[in-house]
């Protein structure tokens, strides 16, 4: 049995640590599952974290709630569950403050919640709720693109990101987005998924078809040709 | 396609060389073998696939038959072959000519039958390696006859066996079993026994051979074949080579009270087919070899592509003229009797002359030489100097013929073999290693050929060690093992031979004979080189020369049975190099070379004579005189193991198909081994000295030079061989061709044969084209050299018609000479050193610029980055490949092939001499408005058949948009493009695309974009070209980036860009401020109007509002606008290459100027300026770029 306290620190450190990539959130969730005597003095860190850190580390660990829910559930314990269930409020206001300062988290938090959603963490009534908080959040009206007139006045909030920090987000961005892609073709090959899939993608024949035809048979001459 | 498969061919030569070099010579070496000796070797293989079931009946039958078509395709032509036998074997026996070298090969492979025959059966080596040694001087005839005959009867057996099918293969078995008895006899035997009749057996014998040819063990089988051959048939072979010589030979076991008749000829044949006959205790090794013919077959299907064509060539000369032999053969054994009584007297004569023993060889030679070539070509495919290297070894077997009765002798004396094995284990060993004695020898041979090559040149090795490589793996199978070795240097003879057996078809048969008996004397001549382990390399080159001499004697003979006139007159060419060799041996030679016709039968009668009674007593007389008794020993060797064998084999081979007699006789024989075994060691060591003795005749007489082994040897063989194969080769070539196409015909054996046809063809046809492409690329002075000997030689040996016409093919395919770059570039793209090919560097790796030496077209090569790909090539590069595979226009870079080379990967491009980049920057060229307009139209038509094939670009970019000097615009660098749905949104990164060229949705994080991406892109390089620099230039980041764009456009509205709010990271990176538009005032007086309108449609936030490149094609500043498109046909003019790249240099080049002016500046101001010069120094860079954007731009800004 570890030392409570270096499993708090420890903890910690991984939330802090957290980036987009998969096996990072992975890897803490199990240890919070390894630790699950201690449930609720982990769950406590991540609200913790959750009101202390940058806003990019506020969203790696949203997605880590939902890499914790997902493993808490595969392995039974589903203390963790219930206790993001209960701070699922308090959890969408730190990553997304109103204030306007996690605008960008905005959309994190969404996808977060709908997948909470389809793993039957959360209600679809309670995502309904937090959905309407979400839009008060969401893009700041007086964004320059928006505001009719000149934005002077909130030019940025103190909470701007940094140049640093904004890289870096786009740089995570990327890369769960491809996470993100290695799944996204995939079909569940019952019935006629594939083909619908498929179906839908095709296009119909245009002229294009008919220059990739003329080609074919351009070169198939020519094959023939020289064969 | 064709550059894709270029590379392919490329990249297969190179890696392939060696293995490709292994397999020729494997092939050619099987081939010839399987076709001498799988005749007797497929039946053995027959008996024991019959008997075990192994891979050996598998390969029997589909070499046989149809099976060995399905198998592997060398298997198949080699069966087919085999089967055609008579019919292949008058093919084949041209090839044998050519495949002098394969005879050679074969012989050394039948040395290597022999070897491990030997070894199983010392006895009948012992009496082979005795009569063969007293049928040596018949060898002189024999060779040439035997070259004829056991070519033709190897050949034709296996393939009058194959041709004969099921009924031939027994009946060639059963020759061959005699053959094989030593060794593999039983197994042989059993089909053998089948074969049993005697004439018919003879006949089924050569059907057999090609049964064994057709057998993975064909090499050991042909050997073995040939060993049967010899004794029995050995002078219907040399003499009528063929078939008959075959079926003679098959009955031979019971044909011993014939094989007095015979026997000279037997002898003889055997002594120079004996090394087939050795085969035939290859045969065992065939039996072995059948799992190894598999695997051969594998190796011949790869190696086909080269050495097929070598073998193919010379079995389909061979199958040919032994098809034409075969149906001859039952006439032309009592010819072959009278020419055996004939080459007795000859083969008397010769035997007087120890000369005729290396004159003997000396036909082995020519198939060597045929082989080398055929190696060389595969080799100068592969590797030049390997193939000459080999080339020389051959001309070692081809020595080896007459030495290879003496190899005979010594497999026999295997245990000399296994001294020469042990002097040579080291070596061989390695490769060997597992294959055990008699294998051992074989790939000792091999291996001693491989050294010998190796010392040339480092790709021999590499040759060898595959070949090794593979030699061990088929010994496992069979001794096949030793096959393979003898295989791969029959194979490599073979080519030779073909080469040889092109000139004429009688002097191909004796060539294809003298390539088996060539190539067991190259190996015994390695043998008893190998004795004197020290001297391997130097022996090799010793041999060779013999070869060389002994090629011309056997191409000879070939003609003489053919046309005795012409072989003689071509012997008498060879003669000179004989003469050098030995004086004795040449006027031997000489002697024998008329013989020929004759030969055969006086070396079979020889051989029978001489062989029983000689076995003991011409070692002897050998030692006395060292050119006749090794000849004779060799031959005695031969007889005695054939007898030997028999009886071994018989047991095994005969009982199913051959009666108790052969069992009795295989009895006897092994007897007679065993008492021969003592005089036969005798003998070996004798024989050995002698051979030594020549050896150091020959070396110092024409290989001192030589003795170095290296391209020396194997260009002084080659040139002898060529010489000797010129007067020969233009017969040989005359019937090489003619037998090659013939044996094209035979589409079974052609196939897969072609491919190695083409590859013996190829080295002496290809010599000229092929043997430039493949061998200048890699090693084009390697090539060149021996190329220019053997052309010489060969117009004069033009003489001949068919000569004249090789040597035109030759000589016009030669001429084309390289420069001496070219010739030196390890490529067939011809590439600068060091950096100063570099036109270009990235991410991607590097792209140089290249020449191809033969087309002298201009080349991007791509080279694939690997470095710290983890998972392999990079799917990056697979999807460009793709991409650019399937476009096609006039505007889009074409992808002319995939070039693996060195192991780096290089994609082969058109070349173009300018980039975008590079001729915007031009210090001096200026383009006027209709060239901006007319690039600018090529780039939209460029990206409107892009889009138009649902391809995006993503990385449109002045860099990497190539202008040729033609005015020629092409778009290139499809490392980041894709295909894209066209009626379907998918995500895709929005990590794409060069920063300063990226769209705002992009940069706002947009996954789900389209074409309008490269539309945004290419008003950037509009921009460029119109202004000549460029319009966003960031400092790499994405919010930089926005801010640049938001500088020139102003901060795109919401009811501009609807969908902006729909963008990843527009919260993440909303601009502190709106900005206003400054892009009209800043460019609408540096373009035309409609070009600004046109660049005010394109510079639009919002993709959907962007024109499509079709769009852009209609726009008023392309139709209607003055002035109208105009090609830059001025960059003709230009001077240089400039791109990207070398525009980058210039800058760096002036920022580095002005560095140093700036520092002069400071260090006058004082000491401040340096702390400023370290701040500062970044910025420079930045502030040159803009400059060079701008640059010489700037100056354009401010003037535009």
């Amino acid at each position: 049995m570890a030392d409570p306290f270096e499993v708090r620190m420890r903890f910690t450190s991984q939330l802090q640590h957290l980036s987009a990539s998969t096996t990072a959130a992975q890897k803490a969730a199990n240890y919070a599952l390894k630790n699950r005597e201690m449930d609720e003095d982990l769950h406590s860190c991540i609200l913790e974290q959750l009101e202390r850190n940058s806003m990019n580390n506020r969203a790696n660990i949203m997605y880590f709630i939902e890499h914790l829910c997902e493993a808490s559930q595969r392995e039974g314990h589903v203390e963790f569950v219930r206790m993001v269930q209960r701070d699922i409020l308090r959890v969408v206001d730190a990553v997304a403050p109103g204030d306007g300062s996690g605008a960008a988290n905005v959309r994190v938090v969404r996808r977060v919640l709908q997948g909470l959603q389809t793993r039957e963490v959360l209600l679809p009534d309670t995502v309904s709720e937090l959905e309407t908080v979400l839009k008060s959040r969401d893009i700041a009206p007086s964004h320059p693109f928006i505001a009719e007139t000149n934005g002077e006045k909130q030019r940025s909030n103190g909470q701007r990101l940094d140049k640093r920090q904004i890289e870096q987000r786009i740089e995570e961005d990327r890369e769960r987005h491809k996470r993100l892609r290695e799944n996204i073709w995939a079909v569940s090959g019952e019935g006629d998924d594939e083909f619908n899939k498929l179906w839908d993608e095709a296009s119909e024949l245009g002229d294009d078809d008919y220059l990739i035809g003329k080609e074919d048979a351009e070169e198939r001459k020519k094959v023939i040709e020289f064969g | 396609m064709a550059g894709t498969r270029r590379a392919q061919d490329i990249d297969q030569w190179r890696p392939e060389e060696p293995s490709i070099r292994d397999r020729d010579r494997v092939r050619p070496r099987e081939r010839v073998d399987s076709r001498t000796a799988s005749p007797g070797p497929r039946a053995a293989r027959d008996d024991r696939r019959r008997g075990t079931h192994d891979s050996d009946s598998r390969s029997t039958a589909k070499h046989a038959r149809g099976r060995s078509r399905e198998r592997s395709v060398s298997r198949e032509r080699a069966r087919r072959r085999s089967r055609a036998a008579s019919r292949d074997d008058d093919r084949y026996r041209p090839s044998r000519g050519r495949a002098p070298s394969a005879d050679g090969s074969s012989q050394a492979q039948q040395h290597h039958n022999h070897h491990h025959h030997r070894h199983h059966r010392d006895t009948s080596l012992l009496s082979k390696r005795l009569r063969t040694r007293s049928p040596s001087p018949h060898r002189d005839s024999f060779k040439r006859a035997k070259r004829l005959r056991s070519r033709s009867t190897q050949r034709s057996r296996s393939r009058g066996r194959h041709a004969s099918s099921s009924h031939r293969p027994s009946d060639r078995a059963f020759p061959p079993p005699p053959a094989r008895t030593d060794r593999d006899r039983p197994a042989r035997r059993p089909t053998p026994d089948s074969y049993v009749p005697s004439l018919a057996a003879r006949r089924r014998s050569r059907s057999a051979d090609s049964h064994y040819r057709a057998v993975s063990h064909r090499t050991r089988k042909r050997s073995t074949s040939p060993d049967r051959r010899p004794r029995r048939d050995e002078s219907p072979r040399r003499r009528s080579p063929r078939r008959q010589d075959r079926h003679h030979r098959s009955p031979s076991l019971e044909d011993t009270a014939r094989r007095p008749k015979y026997a000279h000829r037997h002898d003889k044949d055997r002594s120079r087919s004996r090394a087939s006959r050795h085969a035939r205790s290859r045969s065992p090794r065939r039996r072995r070899s059948p799992s190894p013919a598999r695997r051969r077959s594998r190796r011949r299907s790869r190696l086909d592509r080269h050495s097929p064509r070598r073998s193919r060539s010379p079995r389909a000369s061979v199958r040919r003229a032994s098809r034409s032999r075969s149906r001859s053969r039952s006439p032309l054994r009592p010819k072959h009797s009278k020419r055996s009584d004939k080459d007795y007297e000859t083969d008397k004569h010769s035997k007087a002359n120890p000369p005729a023993s290396r004159r003997g060889s000396p036909t082995p030679e020519s198939g060597h030489n045929s082989d080398s070539q055929r190696s060389k070509k595969e080799d100068g495919k592969m590797r030049g100097g390997a193939y000459h290297q080999q080339g020389r070894a051959h001309s070692n077997y081809s020595h080896s013929p007459p030495y290879a009765t003496p190899n005979q002798f010594s497999p026999g004396t295997h245990s000399p073999y296994g001294n020469a094995r042990g002097g040579w284990s080291g070596p061989q060993h390695p490769h060997q290693g597992s294959p055990g004695h008699e294998y051992s020898p074989n790939q000792s041979p091999y291996q001693q050929n491989n050294h010998n090559y190796s010392p040339g040149q480092q790709g021999q090795y590499y040759n060898n060690q595959q070949y090794q490589g593979s030699q061990q793996q088929v010994q496992p199978g069979f001794q096949g093992s030793p096959y393979r070795g003898g295989f791969r240097g029959n194979y490599h003879n073979g080519s030779d031979r073909r080469l040889s057996g092109p000139g004429s078809t009688p002097g191909y048969q004796p060539a294809s004979g003298g390539r088996g008996r060539g190539a067991p004397p190259t190996q015994f001549s390695n043998l008893s080189w190998t004795p004197s382990a020290g001297t391997r390399g130097g022996r090799p080159a010793t041999e060779a020369p013999r070869h060389s001499a002994s090629q011309p004697a056997t191409s000879q003979p070939g003609t003489t049975d053919a046309a005795s006139s012409a072989v003689d007159a071509d012997d008498n060419p060879f003669r000179p190099s004989k003469d050098l060799r030995v004086e004795d041996e040449g006027a031997k030679e000489d002697k024998k070379m008329p013989p020929p016709p004759s030969k055969p039968a006086t070396s079979t009668s020889q051989s029978k004579g001489f062989s029983f009674s000689l076995k003991t007593k011409a070692p002897l007389a050998a030692s006395s005189q060292k050119d006749v008794t090794e000849p004779t020993t060799k031959e005695s060797i031969l007889d005695p193991k054939p007898r030997t064998a028999p009886p071994r084999e018989p047991a095994s081979r005969y009982p199913a198909g051959r009666s108790d007699r052969d069992r009795d006789r295989d009895r006897e024989r092994d007897r007679e081994r065993e008492r021969d075994r003592d005089p036969r060691d005798r003998e070996r060591d004798r024989e050995r000295e002698r051979d030594r003795e020549r050896d150091y005749r020959e070396r110092d007489r024409r290989f001192e030079d030589y003795d170095k082994y290296g391209h020396y040897d194997r260009r002084a063989n080659y040139r002898d061989t060529r010489e000797p194969r010129d007067a020969r080769d233009t017969r040989d070539s005359a019937f090489y061709r003619d037998r090659e196409y013939r044996d094209n015909r035979d589409a079974r054996d052609r196939d897969p044969r072609d491919a190695r046809d083409a590859h013996p063809r190829d080295p002496r046809d290809t010599r000229d084209p092929r043997d430039r492409e493949r061998r200048e690329p890699y090693p084009p002075s390697r090539r060149p050299e021996p190329r220019p000997d053997t052309r010489p030689e060969r117009r004069d040996a033009p003489q001949e018609t068919p000569r004249t016409r090789i040597v035109k093919k030759t000589r016009v395919k030669p001429r084309p000479t390289l420069s001496t770059e070219f010739a030196a570039s390890e490529s067939v793209y011809y590439r600068k050193p060091g950096n100063e090919s570099v036109v270009g560097s990235g991410t991607y790796g590097k792209v140089f610029k290249g020449v191809h030496v033969y087309t002298k077209d201009m080349v991007a090569l791509k080279k694939i980055r690997m470095e710290g790909e983890r998972d392999g090539f990079p799917v990056t590069a697979i999807r460009e490949i793709k991409l650019l595979q399937s476009l096609n226009h006039a505007n889009v870079v074409q992808l002319l092939e995939v070039m693996v080379e060195k192991n780096d990967c290089f994609m082969v491009f058109e070349y173009l001499s300018h980039d975008l980049t590079g001729l915007l920057n031009h210090p001096t060229f200026k383009l006027d408005m209709g060239m901006k307009k007319d690039l600018a139209k090529q780039l939209f038509e460029g990206l409107d058949y892009l889009h138009h094939r649902g391809v995006l670009h993503r990385d449109i970019k002045a860099a990497n948009i190539l202008v040729s000097n033609t005015g020629q615009l092409k778009l290139a660098d499809f490392g980041l493009a894709r295909f894209y749905a066209k009626r379907s949104r998918l995500d895709y990164t929005n990590r794409v695309i060069t920063i300063w060229y990226r769209s705002p949705e992009l940069l706002l994080g947009e996954t789900q974009y389209g074409p309008a991406v490269d539309i945004w892109s290419a008003a950037c390089v509009l921009v460029e070209i119109f202004t000549r620099h460029a319009i966003f230039p960031g400092d790499g980041g994405e919010i930089n980036q926005l801010d640049k764009i938001y500088n020139v456009l102003g901060t795109p509205k919401v009811e501009d860009w609807p969908g902006i709010r729909d963008m990843q990271w527009f919260e993440l990176l909303r601009p502190t401020e709106r900005k206003e538009s400054t892009f009209e005032e800043k460019y609408r007086e540096r373009v035309t109007p409609a070009a600004f309108e046109l660049l005010s449609a394109m510079f639009l936030f919002d993709p959907a509002e962007r024109p499509s490149a079709s769009e852009v094609l209609d726009h008023p500043y392309f139709v209607t606008e003055q002035p109208p498109p105009k090609r830059a046909e001025a960059l003709k003019e230009l001077e240089g290459d400039w791109h990207e790249f070398e525009s980058k240099a210039l800058r760096k080049e002036k920022e580095r100027v002005e560095r140093e002016g700036r520092r002069k500046e400071r260090e006058g101001r004082g000491g401040e300026g340096e702390k400023r010069r370290a701040g500062e120094a970044p910025e420079p860079e930045r502030e040159a770029k803009r400059v060079r954007s701008g640059g010489e731009p700037g100056t354009g800004q401010s003037q535009g």
